[in-house]
Parts: structure tokens; C-alpha cells; sequence
């Protein structure tokens, strides 16, 4: 039996991570960068927020104190900010300073990124030398976990609306804020100059470097939430690695299908969350094998609206014309 | 003005009257302009050298860049004359003349004119009728173009920019798909072929040797990265044997054209991209020149170009005239135009406004017609 | 004179660079590159450092059996870095040589699977030579169709072809489970040696890497001396000059990924046939996206990849040695190739860019004419 009201929920947890990559994401390649390293920026916040809440619970062991709501949520939180913010430099760095590649750099990134997660994950209790079987940050999850406390008395509405933990709704209000700021604020309108034509924003005074760093830094942080929130709230507390897959490129895809809109995003990630765990409630019996053909199907979309899109072919729906491209004054 | 009007909607006048619009927005005090008339018609020149003028007399500083010498007599009071990155002088435009700027700019005292012998035995070559072609947007470019260019001349093309002249040659040259209409290339004997729904490809395998200087030269003509060498193998790459490449003729046609039309380069090896302009034109125009086409069709050939490089330029297209080949030069100087070309085609909308002697004609005439079908009854 | 307005620190665009200046330059970074892992890993481990870079060499060259297996790691990774050149060289960013493997190792592998029965041995090869030629072509055919006919964004296309060809891979590893139930295909024809690619001189691994070199050496000529290759590099440099002399880009885009996607297959049948003779969702073991950095690294040329996939593969090998020997994480591996990699990307910049110190006379600047 389909149950849309338990399938809706499991969804939108599934699809947060992918709002904040793809919302991220889109305000990097506004700027015209395009960061294939998302992946590994996800990682590194899922990572990141891990170190922080791990050093975090260990500190209170040591000293015995009781754990409390805001650093526990506090800590994580800033760690991975600025894991993420450590990633968006070192890419804008390379890619911006020094007009390397932004491919290559994106997958070194990616490789880097991904290498780091695994690597802390898999081996941060034999780093910090301490004495716990796994790490498994239940009491931190906790309290990023947390609904909104009258959320199960409101029924079907309650489920599918309320019952999930802050960070999923800082991601829909940060999508919100940045389709606002890119479409009606003067920010954005020079962001969006920046992406389409850097010699024309050069030329008007706007410091494109400038704004190419914000964006993808912030870009990269705000991505990085996507990897918090993922171990932090969905896997409770607990870092497998390479658990968490390929969600970053799928989030890079999203940002084409909502033609870099992030308020579109919030609905579209829904749609891309659900189809990842469709294969879960295809009642297909007991054939194993086609269900293995259902986890195709958030690929497969994603082939179909990349196709339809460039059959459209409206200008304005097109990436920002510099996409990929390094920004070489003398050369304009 | 529309304020919703998309940019990349609007004519080059209009580009340009919103590129001002926002600067006064931005309550500018100096104004730097970089050859800004270089698209407009004589008549939307005087129009901008008005509110120049104005803008003048409200006390702000304007500096105008420019390489033509009426518009500095016309506009300037005082002219800074560079040369290679160097400052040569300053002075009041008053107290000086063309001849002595051109001097200060080139080095040397400059020749100033431009042969422009007689057609000899002009045969007709190109027979172009009712030719309609669209843009990748749908938008109608030319309508109904219809004229006959001849060999052993140079046939003008005057239009203001976007009215149709890149459209026209593309077509020509089997770049662009046409509408409508259709473009004959007429042999010797009268025997007469079909150019129209052939690839540049085709059309060499036809036989007929066309030759097509465009106007985005790194962009298009040559391959920036690449060295004189492999870009002169641009035209004859297929003739290696079996399915390997000749390199060594292509060697030997740049040292040709390197010689010929001495072109500053370090060596063969070179990348076209550390050409300057005039020598990347150079290399260019000789390869299409190497392959002794019957047609040439020139796309503001000497845009952007030094004095010196530019006269070069037209000597080359000169003795292409005389050797008997069938020229159409699109340029956008005026002034060039009236001196060089024999007779002068005059694009309006995509339509062709009228087709004038080039001897007996004069800037006036010309940018009324490019305004304005027939160019209207006013004298 | 000292011009208050001059920035410190200002950026002019090269000349011409001697080509043993460029990879001095590189070299260098790649020093730089090497001490500052040696730094990270110092301090995240605690060992010394050139007891890893001992270890790392170990990795790689300590046995015979090792060197070989370096051997072959470096011929599958250049094999599929050899077939994603031409693509790149055309400027289209094939990153879905991970997926046009698969499909020749699933190609390769249904033909042993289902035609065990019915054909003889030879037969049998000649079938899998074939089918995965024509399985990594068609793998590379249609991410290659809608970008010449719709310009579709090949990025992300021939990314998200890389998970549907390991989910169908999946499928057929249910499919043709054995034993039932374990969800994996085991090894193929493990009696018979059924479509078992022949063994040459006793070494497992030769003909692989006999078969890479090959590829190579006839890569190198049809980039650099076909008329092929000539358009290759027409088009990847300026699309409109292309077509300004008749090439038809279209068709070129078409044709360049089917040979990219081709030689993946290649690479597939090698895996599937020569070296594992099984079928799994990671038999292509990341090549296809290593190939990227492989082929980017050396510029594009077959014969300096030929370096950069031994460079790539034994750090990823050492790597692995290191976590070995010292029970730390295999990601390591990742790490460090990350930090390499930042440096070497980090140092073109050196190589296409000079920089001028605010206040110094810029020296002997070539003057370009």
C-alpha cells in the first residue's frame, strides 16, 4: 500500500540535502563558477559538524558536565561552516586567482573532499586516541533531530508540514532569501551581471573577484549544511562512509532543472527526494533484480529535463553566459 | 526607449544609446568613449556629437578615442595623438590638420589616397535574386536581395551595423540557411551553378574557388591557438594522402604569405593569438588570397587596424581587382568606401536601398540611403 | 615613477614558454606538492615521513607480483584515460567513461554468460570483442546525439549515464546471481575458461597492458597526424572556424564520442575478460574519473599520459600501503592525490601568467609583435 503520508515525510528528508546543494550551488554559477567540487564540500560539512560535536561530547565526558541544547547545535553547526568555507577558498583560490580550469579543479575538489570525510570517518577515534566503540553522536543528533514539540498532535498535516528538525527549515527559508536576493536586490543584480558578462560588470566598477568569492564561499557553505544535516538529522549521529553517495551530483543536476531558481528548487527537490527512495515502495513482489532498475529513475529525470530544457532553448532560461570560464581583464 | 526591452533585442544604436543613458543615470562627470561612431550612420553621428557637445557645455570632460580624422576636427578642441603605446604629442585641434595627426600617429609622412583603377572586361560573376534569409532567432534579416557583382571590381556593401551585411556574405559563402531566393556563380563561358543549399565544402568541390575574409578573424577566419602553419591547412587539410595530413605544403604557403606580405612573427611556429592585429589580418587574407579565388568576399576588412596595415589591405584588394577577381567589400568608413569601392550596394532593414557609382557618389547620400529606402528626396 | 593607482601586485599573460621551463614548473609543484603531504600526513599520523614515502615505494615496486599489478593498474587507467582524450581535446567533458566501461564489461560478460552453450571458445571472444565495442559506442552515442542536435549539457549527461549503466549492471548481477541469493555473478565459466581472454607468455596481465600500449602508440598518431585528429582539434579549439571550412561539427562530435566510448568498451572487455572474469557494479574502479585529471594533466598528449597514470596510480597505491601498513583509513589515498592535484592545477597558472611586483621594471618582457 502506497502511504502518501509517511512516503511525503521520508522525501522531504531525503531532498534537504539536495535543496541546500543545489540552492549553493546555483548561487555559485550565478557568479560563473562552475564548482563540480560539491560533492566533496558536502562531505567535508557533513565531516566537519561530526569533528566539532565529536570533540564536543568527548569534552563533556572528560569534564562530566551535561549536555546543553545550544552548543550542542552550535558547534557542529560552525564546524561545518567552516569546513565548507575552508573548501570554497581553497576553490575560488585556484580557480578565480590563479584562472585554473574549473573541471578539474571541481573533481580534485570532489576527490579531496570525499577523501577527507571517508578518512575522518572512518578513523577519528583512532586519531583522537579516545576509548568508544564507534562514533555514533546520538545525544548531539538529538537536538538537531527535534520537532517542533506540538507537531504530532496536528495529524496528517503535523506529519508532512512540522515534523522535521530546524535545519530542514533554515534550508527552505535560505532558498527563499536567495531566489529573493537574486531576482529584486541590487547584490544581486550585480551577482547576476558578474555570471552573464564579466568584462560588462568589470567595466561598471563591480570587483568581480570580489563577488565570485562571496558566492561560491557562501555557495560552499551553504552547501556544506546539506552534508550537516544529512548525518546530523537523517542518520542520526552516526557516519558510515560513502554513505553518503552520489546526493551531491544529484544536487548539481537540480540546479539545471530549476534553472537555477532556488525557490523553484524547494519544490523540485521534493520531486527528486521522492524519487530516490521510490524503489523502496514499488511493491515489485520479491524481484530484487527490478528493483534495482527503480533506483535509476532519479538519473533517468534528470537526463529528461536536461533534454528538455535545451530543446526549449530560451535565452533566459540559459546557464549565465561565463559559466566555466576564467575572467582575465587584459583579455577583455 | 522600452525600459523592458531585452538588450539583445535592440539595433546597435539603440546598445548604444542605452550604454549613454546609463551613465548620466549614474551621474558621470568624465565620459571616455571608445570609437562609438564606428556603427552609426553620418546622420546618428551628428545626432550623438550633439548631445556631446551638450554635454560639454554642461561641464563634463569627454574623451573620445578615435582614428578618424573629420571627427576629431569636427568634435575635439584639443587631440592626444598615441602611437604603439607611446604618447607622441598633444595639441590644439585648431592649430592642426589631418595630414600633420596621421604623420604623428604613423611616424612618417603617410600617403593618403587610394588607387582605384577601371574595371577591365567585367564579366558578371555573382548573380544574386531575391535572396530572404532568417536569424537563429526567426527574425528577417534580408528581404528580397537582389544584385549581380562583377569580376575584375570591387562592389561596396554600406549598411549600418546589423542591417544584414554578415548575413548576406555568410549565404553567399554557404555559412547561413536562406529562406528564399537563390545565388548563381556564373562561369566564364556563361555556364551558370547553384550556390545556394551548399556547404563551404560543396562549393570547393564544385569547382568554384571562393574566398571569405570574415570579420571575427581570431574567432572565426583562423584558429587562435593554433600556429601559422596548421591555420593555413584550414583550407586544404583533406588533400593529404589516405587519412594522414600534409603538413609540409601548409608550411610552406605561410612562409610564402609571411614573405609576401611581410608579416612580424617570431617564426611559423607561432600562434596566430601573438599576432598583432594588422599581421593576424595579414596571414588571413593571404591564405584566402593563396587559394586565387574568382570570388573574395571581404567582411570590414580593415577594422580595428593601424593606418599602415589598413593601405596594405587595400593594395592587396586592388590587385585582386585587377587580377580579375569579383570583390565585395563590406566596410563600415564611409569615407574608405567612397574611395575604393566602383560601385556601392546600400543595405536598409535587409532590403537594398539602392545601388550607387562609386565615383560619383558622396558620404551624405550614402547614410541617407542607409536610413532610409532610396534614401528619401531631401538633397 | 611610482604610480600611487598601479596595483602591487599585477598579472600579465605570457608569451611564448620554453616547453622545458613549463615542466620545470611543474616539477616543482609537484616537490612542493610531495613535502606538503608529507606535512599533512605527519601531523594527522604522527610517523615519519620518509618511512611513508619508503612504504609508498614499497607499494608499488616491493615484489614482482606488485610491479606487475602496478602494470596493469596503469594500462586500465590508461586505456581509459586514452579514450577520453579525443573528447576533451573536442572540448566536450566526457565524464561518463565510468559508464561506457560498465557497458562493455556488461556487454562482455553477457555474451560469456549467455552464449556458453551454443558457440565455441573462439567464437565466443569474437562476440565479446564486438558486442563491447559497439555497447561503450552506443554508451558514448547518446549523450554525443543530444549535444550535437540540442547542445544538451554533456557534463551532466554523461554523468548521469554513469549510474544508470551500474544500475543495469546491478540488475543483471541479480539476474544471473551465483549462487542464488548472494546477489553477486561470481567468477564467469570458472570450469570451462569460456570466453577467458588467451594468457600470453604465463603472465595474466600482459596482454592487457600489450593491448593499452598499442592504443597508445595509434592514439597518439591519429591525434596528431589524421586528418581526424586535425578536425578533433579544430573544433575543440574554435567551434566556428570549424564550421567556417565546411567541417561538420555535428558529425565529428558524433563520431569522436563513439571512438571515446569504443575504447572504454575496450577497456571494459579487458577487464571483464582478462583480469576479474566476473561482473560487478565497481569492476571500472573509479578509472573513469581519474581518467580526467590523467588526461588533463598531460595536456592532452597520449605519451606524457603515459606518465601522469603511473604518477596517479602509484600514489593511489602507495596509499594504499600506507593504510596498510599503518591500519589507517583507505581514503587516504584520496587525500593526498587532492593535495597533488591543487598544486599541479595551481601551477599553470605560474606557467600561462607572469606576475609583476609593484615598482620593479618588468624584465626583458617579451614584446609581442
Amino acid at each position: 500500500m502506497f502511504d502518501i503520508v509517511s512516503f511525503i515525510p521520508r522525501a522531504v528528508v531525503q531532498d534537504i540535502p539536495l535543496l541546500f546543494g543545489s540552492t549553493g550551488e546555483s548561487l555559485t554559477e550565478k557568479s560563473g563558477n562552475l564548482n563540480l567540487g560539491i560533492p566533496g564540500v558536502m562531505y567535508v560539512g557533513g565531516i566537519s559538524g561530526v569533528i566539532g560535536a565529536f570533540l564536543y561530547e568527548q569534552s563533556l565526558t572528560a569534564s562530566g558536565a551535561a549536555m546543553k541544547a545550544f552548543p550542542a547545535v552550535a558547534i557542529p553547526l560552525c564546524a561545518s561552516l567552516l569546513g565548507s568555507l575552508i573548501m570554497g577558498l581553497i576553490y575560488c583560490f585556484l580557480t578565480v586567482t590563479l584562472r585554473a580550469n574549473q573541471n578539474v579543479t571541481g573533481l580534485a575538489l570532489t576527490t579531496f573532499g570525499v577523501g577527507i570525510g571517508n578518512f575522518f570517518g572512518g578513523s577519528l577515534i583512532k586519531l583522537s586516541g579516545s576509548d568508544v566503540p564507534s562514533i555514533a553522536l546520538s545525544a548531539t543528533s538529538a537536538h538537531f533531530h527535534r520537532a517542533l514539540p506540538f507537531a504530532a498532535k496536528l495529524g496528517w498535516f503535523g506529519q508532512i508540514f512540522l515534523s522535521y528538525g530546524f535545519l530542514a527549515y533554515v534550508a527552505v527559508i535560505v532558498s527563499l532569501i536567495a531566489a529573493y536576493v537574486l531576482r529584486h536586490t541590487r547584490v544581486g543584480l550585480h551577482l547576476r551581471s558578474v555570471g552573464e558578462s564579466p568584462a560588462t560588470a568589470d567595466s561598471a566598477g563591480i570587483s568581480v573577484s570580489r563577488y565570485k568569492y562571496v558566492a561560491t564561499c557562501l555557495g560552499c557553505m551553504i552547501a556544506g549544511l546539506g552534508g550537516l544535516y544529512y548525518v546530523m538529522d537523517y542518520a542520526s549521529g552516526v557516519w558510515s562512509n560513502n554513505a553518503f553517495g552520489d546526493r551531491g551530483w544529484l544536487a548539481i543536476a537540480l540546479v539545471i532543472f530549476t534553472i537555477w531558481r532556488p525557490n523553484v528548487g524547494v519544490g523540485a527537490s521534493v520531486l527528486f527526494g521522492g524519487l530516490y527512495i521510490l524503489h523502496m515502495y514499488i511493491p515489485s513482489g520479491m524481484n530484487l533484480a527490478v528493483k534495482e532498475l527503480y533506483k535509476m529513475l532519479p538519473y533517468v529525470v534528470t537526463i529528461i529535463v536536461l533534454v528538455l530544457t535545451s530543446m526549449r532553448n530560451k535565452r533566459e532560461n540559459h546557464p549565465p553566459a561565463s559559466l566555466g570560464l576564467p575572467y582575465f581583464r587584459e583579455e577583455r | 526607449m522600452d525600459p523592458n526591452q531585452k538588450i539583445y533585442d535592440m539595433s546597435v544604436s539603440q546598445k548604444q544609446t542605452v550604454e549613454i543613458i546609463k551613465v548620466l543615470y549614474r551621474g558621470a562627470d568624465i565620459l571616455i568613449l571608445d570609437e562609438p561612431t564606428a556603427v552609426l550612420t553620418p546622420q546618428e553621428a551628428d545626432k550623438l556629437f550633439n548631445v556631446l557637445r551638450n554635454m560639454r557645455d554642461d561641464g563634463k570632460a569627454i574623451v573620445i578615442i578615435t582614428h578618424k580624422m573629420h571627427e576629431v576636427e569636427s568634435l575635439s578642441d584639443r587631440v592626444a595623438v598615441l602611437r604603439q603605446g607611446r604618447y607622441i604629442g598633444d595639441l590644439r585641434t585648431a592649430e592642426t590638420d589631418a595630414q600633420e595627426m596621421t604623420n604623428m600617429m604613423v611616424g612618417h609622412a603617410v600617403e593618403l589616397n587610394i588607387d582605384r583603377p577601371d574595371p577591365v572586361n567585367a564579366k558578371p560573376r555573382i548573380e544574386v535574386k531575391d535572396l530572404t534569409v532568417r536569424n537563429e532567432d526567426g527574425i528577417l534579416k534580408l528581404d528580397g536581395v537582389s544584385f549581380t557583382a562583377y569580376s575584375g571590381e570591387i562592389l561596396g556593401i554600406a549598411g549600418i551595423s546589423g542591417c544584414g551585411q554578415k548575413e548576406l556574405l555568410e549565404s553567399i559563402a554557404g555559412l547561413h540557411p536562406v529562406e528564399r531566393g537563390s545565388v548563381s556563380y556564373i562561369e566564364d563561358d556563361g555556364t551558370r551553378e547553384e550556390l545556394i543549399g551548399k556547404d563551404p565544402l560543396k562549393i570547393a568541390d564544385m569547382g568554384v574557388v571562393l574566398s571569405f575574409v570574415p570579420e571575427d578573424r581570431l574567432g572565426m577566419g583562423l584558429v587562435a591557438n593554433m600556429n601559422l602553419a596548421d591555420n593555413m591547412m584550414l583550407r586544404s587539410f583533406r588533400h593529404g594522402r589516405f587519412v594522414f595530413t600534409d603538413r609540409r605544403t601548409p608550411y610552406h604557403v605561410a612562409e610564402n604569405v609571411v614573405s609576401e606580405l611581410d608579416v612580424a612573427t617570431p617564426s611559423i611556429a607561432t600562434p596566430v593569438r601573438r599576432l598583432s592585429g594588422g599581421n593576424v589580418q595579414k596571414v588571413l587574407v593571404g591564405r584566402e588570397i593563396t587559394q586565387a579565388p574568382s570570388v573574395l568576399l571581404t567582411a570590414y576588412a580593415v577594422r580595428g587596424l593601424d593606418i599602415n596595415s589598413s593601405y596594405t589591405i587595400y593594395d592587396l584588394i586592388n590587385r585582386q581587382k585587377a587580377a580579375g577577381v569579383a570583390v565585395v567589400y563590406v566596410g563600415e568608413d564611409l569615407d574608405v568606401l567612397v574611395e575604393l569601392a566602383d560601385r556601392i550596394l546600400v543595405l536598409c532593414g535587409g532590403k537594398v536601398s539602392g545601388i550607387v557609382d562609386g565615383r560619383r557618389t558622396d558620404k551624405r547620400e550614402l547614410g541617407m540611403m542607409m536610413t532610409q529606402i532610396g534614401g528619401g528626396r531631401h538633397a | 615613477m611610482h604610480n600611487k593607482r598601479e596595483p602591487l601586485l599585477h598579472i600579465s599573460k605570457r608569451g611564448a614558454v620554453k616547453w622545458y621551463s613549463a615542466w620545470l614548473i611543474r616539477l616543482a609543484a609537484l616537490v612542493l606538492a610531495m613535502l606538503v603531504c608529507a606535512l599533512v600526513t605527519t601531523l594527522t599520523t604522527g610517523l615519519n615521513p620518509l618511512q611513508i614515502y619508503a612504504t609508498m615505494w614499497k607499494g608499488s615496486f616491493g615484489s614482482p607480483r606488485k610491479i606487475w599489478v602496478l602494470s596493469h593498474d596503469v594500462a586500465m587507467l590508461l586505456c581509459v584515460s586514452l579514450a577520453v582524450t579525443p573528447a576533451f581535446r573536442m572540448k566536450f567533458w566526457n565524464i561518463g567513461a565510468e559508464g561506457q566501461t560498465l557497458a562493455g564489461c556488461l556487454a562482455a560478460a553477457s555474451c560469456m554468460i549467455l552464449l556458453r552453450n551454443a558457440l565455441p571458445n573462439w567464437a565466443i571472444i569474437c562476440c565479446m570483442v564486438v558486442a563491447s565495442l559497439l555497447a561503450g559506442a552506443l554508451w558514448g552515442l547518446i549523450p554525443a546525439f543530444f549535444k550535437a542536435r540540442w547542445n544538451t549539457n554533456e557534463t551532466l549527461f554523461t554523468l548521469m549515464m554513469n549510474y544508470i549503466a551500474t544500475q543495469l549492471v546491478a540488475f543483471f548481477c541479480v539476474v544471473w546471481e551465483s549462487p542464488k541469493g548472494s546477489g553477486q555473478i561470481g567468477i564467469i565459466n570458472q570450469q570451462s575458461e569460456l570466453g577467458w581472454l588467451p594468457v600470453i607468455g604465463g603472465q595474466r596481465y600482459l596482454l592487457n597492458i600489450l593491448v593499452v600500449a598499442f592504443l597508445c602508440v595509434a592514439m597518439y598518431i591519429y591525434l596528431n597526424y589524421s586528418k581526424h585528429g586535425y578536425e578533433i582539434s579544430v573544433v575543440g579549439e574554435s567551434e566556428r572556424t570549424a564550421r567556417y571550412v565546411g567541417i561538420k561539427v555535428d558529425r565529428i562530435i558524433i563520431r569522436t564520442m563513439v571512438l571515446s566510448g569504443a575504447i572504454c568498451g575496450i577497456a571494459g572487455l579487458l577487464l571483464v575478460g582478462s583480469t576479474d572474469h566476473t561482473l560487478t557494479t565497481t569492476l571500472a574502479g573509479g578509472n573513469g574519473f581519474t581518467a580526467v585529471m590523467v588526461s588533463w594533466l598531460a595536456k592532452f598528449n597520449p605519451i606524457w599520459m603515459i606518465l601522469t597514470s603511473f604518477l596517479i596510480t602509484f600514489l593511489g597505491r602507495g596509499a594504499s600501503e600506507i593504510s596498510k601498513a599503518f591500519s589507517l583509513n583507505q581514503s587516504f589515498a584520496d587525500i593526498l592525490t587532492g593535495i597533488i592535484l591543487f598544486f599541479i592545477i595551481g601551477s599553470e597558472f605560474f606557467i600561462s601568467y607572469r606576475v609583476h611586483l609593484r615598482g620593479l621594471a618588468g624584465k626583458g618582457a617579451k614584446q609581442d609583435v
